[in-house]
């Protein structure tokens, strides 16, 4: 009957698991391959094909060493609710060397402020379309395809999608193209508070215009201030929470007018400045403090134990003493002890008054 | 090569599944101490697999804990929840360390009381709980959701002290732990 009811109750706990392969907290924004590595979804053999639409678009005239915006839109997805969208920016389909470092393009920006292939979106049934773009730069020569694939769940099953090739062959720099110095990489992330100073390097620019704004939410220009020969700077307000700012320069010379992609910087919590000499002290002292509280515990009650004990076994000896007293006494006459007598004098001296007796 | 963010992955594995069994064993040992639960089978199973898994759990915490720091971005402790998970770790291994120590020790002895076996059971159940806590801080801080949402526990705020305490809790500590430890040795010389 016990081992029924045992059954029983592990056949109940099984029942309240969930048996989807799907990972409805998502992993976090990462440089991940197509399958995720198998963290996504928990196992690829259960996906099923996503209805979403995917679709990449270059957003400018992608040149060799220089930065270029490229924004995917998906639309398709419901949700019951809201769910996580997990999506990868990637230059093949077989699922290993697969991310677009593997194809000699370097990762600026994404659009959750990291410097990631792979992002993360809250999802939501109230939203039928989605869009997001990554920075990136070409580092040589050479066509590459480019897909967008979709990790997602819904009805507790995991979903996957891949778009249609986006093939970009980056071009050599016109001469006199006013743009981005080569070597020259965005800051993508600050501190809350913190008033940002962006410094730019660029090639061939006489004047540069900035536009900044926050995510959705409406520009503004300012002209970037030039510093030394080719360097160019201009300032953001700190922000008061975590957000992210986007912007972009604008920049003139003699040749074309070019304009940067979006670049994003993030506004995040300062770093946890700790001292961890201190730290690994601490852990250390705790370890040490609760190891010795019980070993004391322990020490107490068996000492307690063992009092118990010894007591008990003097007390058995004293009874056993006096048992043995008694039985060393010469036997007591009829009518028991003399009058006056005590058993420790019958002890010592029964036997002559028994030899008087006689 | 392995990267250590894969190792610690395997190393926090056996230590969960290791400290979760210990767990369970801990826990019906605890039943049995306030008499809800009698087997005499159930109890010696549980005594042996309880300090067996809460042993090798042990073994596998240090490596858990190494790989833990070098796999975190910047291979620094940069997070609250690192803080946390640092200190609960250490609390279980010295809980976990204790009691395995005083089962050494005492042998099967640790039992036969029923002060002791409150206190043997009770330190088995907290090194267990303590660790799960530690995994669940790593799921909160790898992909902020965690086993122990449900709590609302304050996994941001850090209890660090200053150094002074420390320097009582670590003397405090160790000088009741050498103690100790001398005096379940001298008593285990007697009894041999």
């Amino acid at each position: 009957m016990n081992r029924i009811s045992l059954l029983s109750v592990v056949i109940i706990l099984l029942g309240f698991t969930s048996f989807g392969g799907a990972n409805p907290g998502g992993v976090g924004d990462g440089d991940f391959d197509m399958q995720c590595g198998g963290a996504c979804h928990g196992d690829s053999s259960q996906n099923q094909s996503s209805p979403a639409l995917l679709e990449l678009i270059l957003d400018n005239t992608a040149y060799v060493d220089l930065p270029v915006s490229i924004t995917a839109k998906v639309s398709g997805i419901q949700f019951s609710s809201s769910d996580n969208i997990g999506l990868f920016l990637i230059t093949d389909t077989t699922g290993h060397s697969d991310l677009p470092e593997d194809a000699d393009w370097m990762v600026i920006s994404d659009q959750n402020g990291g410097d990631n292939n792979y992002i993360e979106l809250e999802g939501s049934s109230l939203n039928s379309e989605y869009s997001v773009s990554w920075t990136v730069k070409p580092m040589s020569i050479q066509t590459t395809n480019f897909y967008l694939s979709i990790h997602h769940g819904g009805e507790n099953t995991p979903f996957f999608g891949i778009s249609d090739a986006l093939a970009i062959t980056p071009q050599d720099i016109p001469e006199n193209l006013p743009r981005l110095a080569s070597d020259y990489s965005p800051k993508i992330t600050r501190d809350i508070g913190e008033n940002s100073t962006i410094v730019i390097s660029t090639i061939d620019v006489q004047e540069m215009e900035i536009e900044w704004r926050l995510v959705d939410g409406e520009s503004t220009l300012v002209n970037a201030l030039t510093t030394t020969d080719q360097e160019w700077q201009f300032n953001l307000p700190a922000a008061l929470q975590p957000s992210i700012i986007e912007w972009r320069a604008t920049m003139k010379g003699d040749g074309p007018d070019q304009t940067t992609p979006w670049f994003r910087i993030a506004a995040q919590e300062p770093a946890l400045e700790i001292n961890q000499t201190q730290l690994y002290l601490q852990s250390l002292a705790l370890c040490l403090f609760f190891a010795g509280l019980v070993l004391t515990l322990h020490t107490k009650f068996n000492n307690e134990k063992e009092t118990k004990q010894i007591v008990s076994i003097e007390q058995t000896a004293m009874v056993s003493e006096a048992q043995s007293t008694v039985n060393d006494a010469p036997p007591l006459p009829e009518g028991g002890l003399p009058a006056g007598w005590t058993m420790e004098q019958w002890k010592w001296y029964g036997h002559e008054y028994l030899e008087d007796l006689k | 090569m392995i990267s250590s963010a894969t190792f610690h992955v395997i190393s926090t594995e056996l230590v969960v599944g290791s400290f979760a069994m210990a767990g369970v064993c801990f826990l019906l040992k605890a039943l049995q101490s306030f008499n809800i639960l009698h087997s005499e089978k159930i109890s010696q199973v549980t005594d042996i697999t309880g300090h067996f898994a809460l042993g090798f759990g042990l073994i596998a915490t240090p490596f858990a804990i190494i790989s833990g720091i070098s796999s975190s971005p910047g291979s620094d402790i940069s997070s609250p929840l690192l803080v946390n998970k640092m200190l609960l770790s250490m609390i279980a291994t010295g809980l976990a360390t204790a009691a395995l120590y005083a089962r050494y020790r005492i042998g099967i002895k640790v039992w036969s009381s029923k002060p002791s076996s409150i206190i043997q059971s009770s330190t088995g159940l907290a090194a267990s709980g303590f660790m799960l806590l530690t995994a669940s801080v790593g799921g909160k801080f790898t992909r902020n959701e965690s086993l122990f949402d449900v709590l609302n526990l304050p996994f941001d705020t850090i209890f660090l002290m200053p150094i002074w305490i420390i320097a009582i809790i670590l003397v405090t500590g160790l000088a009741t732990t050498v103690l100790s430890i001398l005096n379940l040795r001298k008593k285990s010389a007697v009894q041999h």
